[in-house]
């Protein structure tokens, strides 16, 4: 009698046991996720930045023309901002804005100064946006990564159990907005 | 039959061919066996001496600042991205420490003619992305369109370790830490092979079964470990476990 006791005892122990660190597991892989999460922000506002520091450049270049100065203007006031609750799908739409301002401001500059391209400024501007897309590239990556470790957590049996006790669900996945190819900064032009 | 031989010839002379030219960029994207040295030429550019002269330079300066740059030189990269490929390389083989991610990534792709610079998180400060670009374009690229792969590689690194001399220092620990000494080795080894023999015979007693296991287990990776340790004698120590967050260049020629 008092052997099945202890041996219910110990099956108790051992779920509780498996329970708990299932649940601290998914807690730790949700954490994960806001880690990458908060790369992504920075890598995104130091894309932000560069692309606002181009505009100030070419503003400065170009004080004298009117038209090209407004569009810069209407061009600073569309940096898109994203936060911790955006869902990946803003995250891509505020992403692709970014890309399109930066073309536009790109765009302008070359064709208003065909010299500008030749010199070390302009090659420096390339470098500088091609490491900030690649970084911003990698942050995402990652960031997917990190979500899809904890849908493939949450999904599998028997952990799909706690996981519904403590309402965990599973997070959308980041999808590059349609046509975010055509986006790219193309300096050929 | 000469005309089957003839073919049959052909055939074989037909695999090797194939089997050279069958580089898979995806292979190289793992873990690292403990084979891979600062300098990896996996599409025969460089010369043996060159190769020898670029890794000591690379490993003493590994020795002496704990910064790893590893030059990785492959026929091609397959569908891969270059900037993404250098990441993807970096961060499987772990270059440059896991404390300061101080390591950089020279990625040349022959047939591709793309080459990348990519930068660990640590180096970034020391080598942004446009002293990266100075340092492709002006040292290396004029270099590779010439058709001297050497001398692009030895200008460039030579221009890195210059960024990235004073970024970190190496401490006492760094040398050591990297490199078990063969008396360590040997006392590694004696004390496994007493868990094995004892466990063994603990298993004729009954249990233990589990215990063998582990030390045949150990057994087999010590040996495995001492024997990759082994072949770079005095040479290169292996990757820290550092990590890459897309900063670098790159540039065709």
């Amino acid at each position: 009698m008092k052997r099945t006791g202890l041996i219910i005892l110990g099956v108790v122990a051992i779920i509780v046991i498996w329970v708990i660190s299932a649940r601290n597991g998914m807690a730790t892989s949700e954490i994960g996720i806001n880690g990458k999460w908060g790369q992504v922000q920075t890598q995104y506002n130091r894309k932000a930045k560069l692309y606002e520091n181009i505009v100030n450049t070419i503003k400065g270049a170009a004080r004298n023309e009117d038209t090209t100065l407004i569009k810069i203007v209407q061009m600073r006031s569309r940096v898109p901002n994203i936060s911790p609750e955006s869902n990946p799908q803003q995250v891509a739409e505020a992403d692709k804005q970014l890309n399109s301002i930066g073309r536009a401001a790109l765009s302008i500059n070359v064709e208003s100064y065909p010299t500008l391209q030749a010199t070390g400024l302009y090659r420096d501007l390339q470098a500088q946006i091609e490491g900030t897309e690649n970084r911003v590239t990698v942050a995402l990556g990652d960031w997917n990564t990190a979500i899809t470790d904890f849908n493939t957590k949450i999904i599998r049996f028997p952990s799909n159990l706690i996981a519904g006790i403590f309402g965990y669900t599973q997070k959308k996945n980041y999808e590059a907005a349609a046509g975010a190819e055509d986006t790219k900064v193309d300096f050929s032009k | 039959m000469k005309k089957i031989a003839c073919l049959f010839l052909f055939f074989i002379i037909g695999n090797v061919a194939f089997a050279q030219s069958t580089f898979n960029a995806k292979d190289l994207l793992n873990p690292p066996t403990g084979t891979q040295q600062l300098v990896n030429d996996f599409a025969g550019v460089l010369t043996s001496d060159q190769k020898r002269a670029l890794e000591s330079k690379l490993v003493q300066f590994d020795d002496s600042t704990s910064t790893q740059i590893v030059v990785v030189i492959v026929p091609n990269i397959g569908d891969y991205e270059i900037a993404d490929y250098g990441v993807k390389l970096g961060r499987a083989w772990g270059v440059g420490g896991k404390e300061f991610s101080n390591g950089v990534v020279l990625l040349i792709s022959k047939d591709d003619r793309k080459l990348n610079i990519s930068t660990g998180y640590g180096v970034e400060g020391a080598l942004p992305d446009v002293t990266c670009k100075h340092i492709i374009e002006e040292l290396i690229l004029p270099n590779f369109k010439g058709n001297d792969y050497y001398r692009g590689i030895e200008e460039g690194t030579d221009a890195i370790i210059k960024a990235t001399k004073g970024e970190y220092k190496v401490n006492a620990k760094y040398s050591k830490k990297k490199r078990m000494g063969p008396l360590g080795k040997i006392i590694l080894l004696i004390f496994i092979i007493f868990l094995t023999i004892g466990s063994i015979k603990g298993r004729r007693g009954g249990g233990g079964s589990l215990m063998s296991h582990g030390g045949a287990f150990l057994l087999g990776s010590a040996l495995g470990g001492s024997g990759g340790g082994g072949s770079s004698s005095g040479g290169f120590g292996g990757f820290g476990g550092g990590s890459f967050g897309g900063g670098g260049s790159s540039g065709s020629w």
